[in-house]
């Protein structure tokens, strides 16, 4: 039977992987798709946690909110990224530290 | 009348200002303006004498009034008045004037700054006119002041010279001590009467507003002073011989003809205000400068110089004049002595604009080479000499020793204020006689001057002869000026207490009645007289007793008069005797100086008063600058020197402190960041990721502490 515990885990192991894509990945879109990792498996989160222990559809449709705002962010991201890109002609994110102090 | 006093008065302001800012441009220097201008007053002039002749009546004419300083609750009233004394005044002022701007074309011709000449001759004819139109003693002392400026700038006119610049400025310092006097004058009678029109000023005094008659006598004192120092008297005649360095129309003008004779003027106008004392110190004054004045001439060499003692010496006479009583003879005197004198100086000062030179010893035999020059210089020492009927001269001298001798008469005990003008007439008939003789007889000292010289031009000649003419027609004016100039008398009180106390006047009108010469009797015993109470006490008292010891019976007058005629003809002939025996003949002065050296020596160094008053005025002052010279290097710039250096001490201090304590703070906060900044420096990577887990770190740690 699959309880609320094995989302938890499996919505941790979804984190991990997205930040680990995050810290490490040094092509600036990897970086992205390990935020979008990270940001699912909130909402993986959200959903499983109104299934066993709220009610209504709350979670859902935080979701749903969410959804709809990291596809806006990857929006302003990719804008940004191709900003960047036609800058440096390069995305490679270890480069880019022109605010180093 | 309005318009005719205010052209007579601004017109030659007008030039004065058109030449001061515009005299280089026009053409020969601008001098048609001045003599315009003059000629403008000289006509306004005219006209003014004729409407106040035709009016017949003595006293104010006309007056006019406005408000010159208004504060509040404090009103300065200046004003102009026209009456007979300032109609007369009005004529010789500017017909002197006008004939000297004449003179002045020829004489000064190709001077330096010839246009400043002439805006300052229209300065001083401004100047002079104020003085006489003001009908207020404040406008008259303006008057005065600016008329001893333009005198100031006349004689300083060559200031190149160092002795020229040095006599205007002991001129003009000179005159300041009179003027000082004068003011205090001025404020003691606004202090007792609280007005200062002439009008009101008589008025209040014959009220008896003063409050005592000492006061009163101190008063016209201390106005009296500011005349002796415009007018040349004892004390303070230094000025004015050393006023001749100045150009020689400006001698004949202010030092002889108008400007000094502000002073007897000024008298004239206080004389119904003076008491009995202040008239006799005016008399003993005015007979003391008659006499030394006279001697001093006898051994001058310098033409100017003897001209300028002989002013000296007749501005005496009118004193002498005034302060007996004789109103009409010492005014007289200086209408008439305007005239000759002014005569004797523009022929002197043809002379040396002739030969060049002012040493009458160097002249010789110029009765020749310049007989228009001779002619009228003869017909004016006649008129100085007094010479009877023919000249103008002979009606105001003889007046004035006449009355001097009944003073005498009257009172024995001031008799010497009849013996020394008395003798001075003499004298003065001896010094002009030697200096004639000297410079217009005998052989030519200096052939070559004598061959340079000539005649001057027209412009030179016409003032000449026009004065002299006047000074001839003595006789046509003189009873006219004294029938119209009586001293002025604003209430019937002060009326009758002229025709009391003038002797002229009761001369003229025959006797005096049986009260009045019984008064004069009384109060005429003793000096002390009018100190007694019943004569100082109130003005009530006053209407009963007018003061006025001076009175004497018609009999001792006439005897005065008739005797001072023979006396004067006895002097005419001595002093011409004298001067002829001992000029004449060749008997050089040197022998007769050494005969009598001591005198000689007294006399040719003017009793050496400006050596006393370089002794005893001029160099203490001088030892007192140095004293505070001194006191100012050693103890006011010590102090200052002192405090500077202690404020010098102080700020080094400061500044150490700033230096180091404020400095070293700021400095020391700013190293601190500095080391901070960069050690935190090296966290700003730029590179997100290493953000990413610093902030990732951040949140582990909250975590922690949150589960802790």
């Amino acid at each position: 039977m699959i309880g609320l515990v094995h989302y938890l885990v499996f919505a941790g192991i979804l984190f991990c992987l997205g930040l680990f894509a995050v810290l490490t990945r040094r092509n600036a879109v990897t970086v992205l798709m390990g935020i979008e990792l990270m940001l699912n498996a909130g909402n993986v989160n959200l959903v499983a946690f109104n299934r066993f222990v709220g009610s209504g559809v709350n979670g859902q449709i935080f979701a749903l909110f969410i959804i709809v705002l990291a596809a806006a962010e990857a929006a302003v991201a990719l804008a940004i990224l191709l900003n960047i890109y036609r800058t440096y002609k390069h995305i490679t994110v270890d480069e880019i530290h022109l605010l180093r102090g | 009348m309005l318009t005719a006093a205010l052209i007579c008065l601004l017109v030659p302001l007008a030039a004065f200002v058109v030449q001061l800012f515009l005299g280089t441009r026009l053409p020969r220097g601008g001098d048609f303006v001045s003599v315009g201008a003059i000629g403008a007053s000289l006509l306004a002039a005219c006209w003014i004498f004729w409407q106040v002749m035709a009016g017949g009546e003595p006293g104010y004419q006309w007056s006019m009034v406005f408000r010159w300083v208004e504060v509040e609750g404090f009103t300065i009233p200046m004003g102009l008045a026209i009456d007979t004394l300032t109609a007369w005044m009005l004529l010789v002022v500017v017909g002197v004037s006008f004939l000297v701007h004449v003179f002045s074309i020829g004489y000064m011709h190709g001077e330096d700054r010839y246009h400043l000449y002439f805006g300052y001759l229209s300065l001083f004819s401004f100047s002079m006119l104020w003085l006489v139109l003001s009908d207020n003693l404040l406008g008259i002392f303006v008057g005065w002041e600016l008329v001893g400026v333009s005198s100031y700038l006349l004689i300083g006119f060559f200031f190149p010279k160092r002795s020229a610049a040095l006599a205007c400025k002991k001129a003009f310092l000179t005159n300041r001590v009179g003027d000082l006097g004068m003011w205090l004058g001025i404020m003691l009678v606004w202090k007792e009467l609280g007005v200062l029109r002439l009008e009101q000023v008589y008025h209040h005094v014959g009220a008896g507003a003063f409050s005592s008659e000492a006061t009163l006598t101190i008063a016209g004192v201390l106005l009296f002073v500011g005349a002796v120092g415009k007018s040349a008297q004892l004390p303070l005649h230094v000025w004015l011989p050393d006023a001749m360095e100045g150009p020689t129309p400006v001698s004949a003008l202010i030092h002889a003809a108008t400007m000094v004779a502000a002073g007897v003027y000024l008298v004239g106008r206080l004389f119904p205000i003076l008491t009995p004392d202040a008239l006799l110190v005016i008399a003993y004054v005015g007979a003391l400068t008659a006499f030394f004045a006279a001697t001093i001439a006898i051994v001058q060499d310098d033409i100017k110089r003897v001209l300028a003692y002989s002013t000296v010496s007749q501005l005496g006479y009118m004193m002498v004049g005034l302060g007996v009583g004789s109103y009409f003879g010492g005014l007289f005197h200086l209408t008439t002595h305007a005239a000759f004198k002014a005569c004797l100086f523009l022929g002197s000062g043809s002379v040396i604009h002739a030969v060049h030179t002012q040493n009458i010893w160097e002249m010789g035999g110029l009765r020749k080479k310049m007989p228009i020059t001779f002619a009228t210089w003869v017909i004016s020492t006649a008129a100085i000499s007094g010479f009877p009927v023919l000249t103008n001269g002979f009606f105001s001298k003889e007046r004035i020793l006449g009355d001097a001798m009944g003073f005498g008469l009257h009172l024995p005990q001031h008799f010497l204020i009849f013996a020394l003008p008395m003798v001075a007439a003499v004298i003065t008939v001896f010094y002009m006689t030697r200096v004639t003789i000297v410079t217009f007889f005998g052989e030519p000292r200096d052939r070559e001057k004598y061959e340079h010289a000539h005649e001057g031009g027209f412009e030179i000649t016409a003032p000449l002869m026009v004065l002299s003419a006047i000074t001839l027609l003595g006789f046509a004016y003189a009873g006219p000026f004294e029938r119209m100039v009586t001293p002025p008398s604003s209430t019937d009180y002060a009326a009758e207490q002229f025709a009391a106390f003038h002797y002229g006047e009761s001369l003229r009108t025959g006797a005096l009645d049986e009260s009045h010469g019984a008064h004069a009797a009384e109060a005429g015993r003793g000096e002390a007289a009018h100190e007694e109470p019943a004569h100082a006490e109130t003005g009530a008292e006053h209407h009963e007793a007018p003061w006025g010891p001076h009175r004497v019976d018609a009999h001792s007058l006439h005897t005065g008069h008739r005797a001072v005629l023979y006396l004067s003809l006895l002097a005419l002939i001595l002093g011409v005797a004298l001067a002829t025996l001992i000029y004449h003949r060749k008997r050089s002065q040197e022998a007769l100086a050494r005969r009598f050296s001591g005198t000689w020596r007294v006399l040719y160094n003017k009793y050496f008063v400006d050596e006393a008053y370089q002794a005893g005025v001029v160099n203490p002052l001088l030892w007192l600058n140095r004293l505070s010279a001194a006191f100012d290097r050693v103890v006011i710039d010590g102090a200052v020197n002192g405090s500077a250096t202690l404020t010098r001490a102080l700020s080094s201090g400061s500044g150490w402190s700033d230096l180091r304590i404020i400095d070293g703070i700021v400095n020391g906060i700013a190293s601190v960041t500095q080391v901070f900044g960069a050690a935190f420096r090296r966290v700003e990577t730029g590179r997100i990721q290493h953000y990413f887990a610093f902030f990732l770190a951040g949140t582990l740690v909250l975590m922690l502490i949150r589960v802790y």
